[in-house]
């Protein structure tokens, strides 16, 4: 779902819009180390990968995610740093879990909770609750090897539910209390995904979040537009345990219509830089921890809010055989 | 590892490296085309003249604003006019959280108090003015660092 989205409404949720936010919500990304490893990421702070390693039945995951606003590009593009004193911080903790009914097919579910701190001049506000519960699903085209010289393919879906408080229906001035979109969410996609003798990997994800129109305070019709999402990334696995990736995250929405009439430059854009460290302690346990930076460059974000975001994560494995 | 992965990973790491070092440089302040604070206008139906002023830089939150009405014909003050503002944030598709209260203040001017601009980014505040029967509106666009 789209974090800024789900941040600002959750717009998201820093978004907003932060998405928001994304919007909001869930681009994760991969980091195998081995084998039976899982993912290990946290694109948008998941604790918990997108996908089951190949000798994995199930896995569950708890991840905290703590980002902060240094700035917002505006309707034209340009970026512009926060004004002193603002504060637009937010924490995000999310319980996921993941499910190989059969081997090709995996189902996920990840819940979050939000706590906001804003404010500006004398003011400061402090508000969260739950936010948009998300569904997840995906079928493996190609499998995962590292001999092949195929990388994997996978066709994904998501599906996220306004079980969060809109923007729109926010009690706070500053929307400390908005947790979720206000819309629900589909996300179609794929996920490829290529592994070098566990010496190196790569993904490359592309999804499409299509969401159901709202309705406003003075009963127009709001239709969020459609919200492409990007994710390529690289590195390195080390046979220790430990396995870095770096990449980037591009997302653009187009314009909403309100009431049937799109405003010119309202359509939004974002590029991230991200970080990903995973380390498993253990057969079963893998420690995760991202950074995810919005790039202050004009042209590459466009009315959306420029945070940086560190996470960190816990993940636990169940394997398919004893 | 062999030379070979050596290499690319070092190469790697210098990529990405220069690529954020070149993002930083590049960043720039300020929006090209930023609506002023300030912003005056005839009314979309042409019977009234508006003049809206943030009483100090719009911040994320409530914001306290000063409207203006005149006559656009005859250019007289606008007294005991039935006001209402909202705003709308266009990319985002959502409005502002709450009404804001409108008090007034004398001699045409009006006080919008805690208009509730929750998010930084473009907003677009829509004045509706119903007086002696004349009804007009108009839109002021603002931009929340």
């Amino acid at each position: 779902m789209d974090l800024c989205a789900a941040r600002l409404h959750g717009c998201t949720v820093l978004g907003a819009c932060k998405t928001f936010a994304s919007a909001l919500l869930g681009c994760v990304l991969f980091l195998a180390t081995r084998d039976a490893s899982a993912s290990a990421c946290c694109g948008s702070g998941h604790g918990l990968g997108q996908r089951l390693g190949p000798l994995e039945r199930g896995a569950i995951g708890l991840s905290f995610r703590f980002s902060d606003r240094f700035g917002s590009h505006g309707h034209a593009g340009a970026f512009t740093l926060a004004p002193p004193g603002t504060r637009d911080a937010e924490g995000r903790a999310e319980l996921g879990c993941l499910f190989a009914p059969i081997p090709r097919l995996q189902l996920g579910l990840v819940a979050p909770v939000f706590l906001n701190i804003r404010g500006s001049r004398d003011d400061t506000d402090v508000g969260g609750g739950f936010g948009d519960l998300s569904f997840s699903a995906r079928f493996d085209i190609v499998s995962l090897t590292t001999t092949s010289a195929w990388p994997a393919i996978a066709l994904t879906a998501g599906v996220s539910l306004p079980t969060g408080r809109s923007a729109a229906d926010a009690k706070d001035p500053l929307a400390t209390d908005a947790t979720g979109l206000g819309a629900a969410e589909v996300r179609p996609g794929v996920f490829v995904e290529k592994n070098w003798a566990n010496e190196a990997t790569a993904v490359f994800s592309a999804s499409m979040g299509f969401r159901t129109p709202m309705t406003g305070a003075r009963g127009e019709r709001i239709e969020l537009g459609p919200r492409l999402r990007l994710v390529a990334a690289a590195g390195p696995v080390f046979s220790t345990g430990w396995s870095l990736s770096a990449g980037l995250v591009h997302e653009y929405e187009s314009a909403p219509a309100i009431g049937g009439a799109t405003t010119p430059d309202a359509d939004r854009r974002r590029t991230a830089a991200l970080l990903f460290a995973g380390y498993d302690i253990s057969e079963r346990f893998t420690a995760l921890a991202s950074l995810e930076v919005d790039l202050p460059v004009s042209s590459l974000g466009k009315n959306e809010p420029s945070a940086v975001a560190f996470a960190i994560g816990l993940r636990r494995s169940f394997p398919r055989y004893e | 590892m062999n030379d070979t992965n050596r290499i690319s990973r070092a190469r790697f790491s210098r990529v990405l490296l220069c690529s954020l070092a070149f993002s930083w440089l590049a960043a720039c302040g300020g929006e090209g085309s930023s609506a002023s604070p300030d912003q005056e206008s005839i009314g979309l139906r042409g019977a009234m003249q508006f003049k809206l002023v943030p009483e100090a830089p719009l911040v994320q939150g409530e914001n306290d604003l000063r409207l203006t009405l005149r006559d656009a014909e005859t250019g007289a003050v606008v007294e005991g006019a039935l006001i209402e503002v909202t705003a709308i944030m266009p990319a985002m598709g959502h409005e502002a959280t709450f009404a804001p209260a409108i008090e007034e203040a004398g001699d045409g001017a009006y006080a919008v108090r805690g208009l509730a601009l929750s998010m930084p980014g473009r907003w677009d505040v829509h004045v509706r003015v119903e007086h002696q029967g004349t009804i007009d509106e108009v839109h002021f666009y603002y931009d929340v660092p």
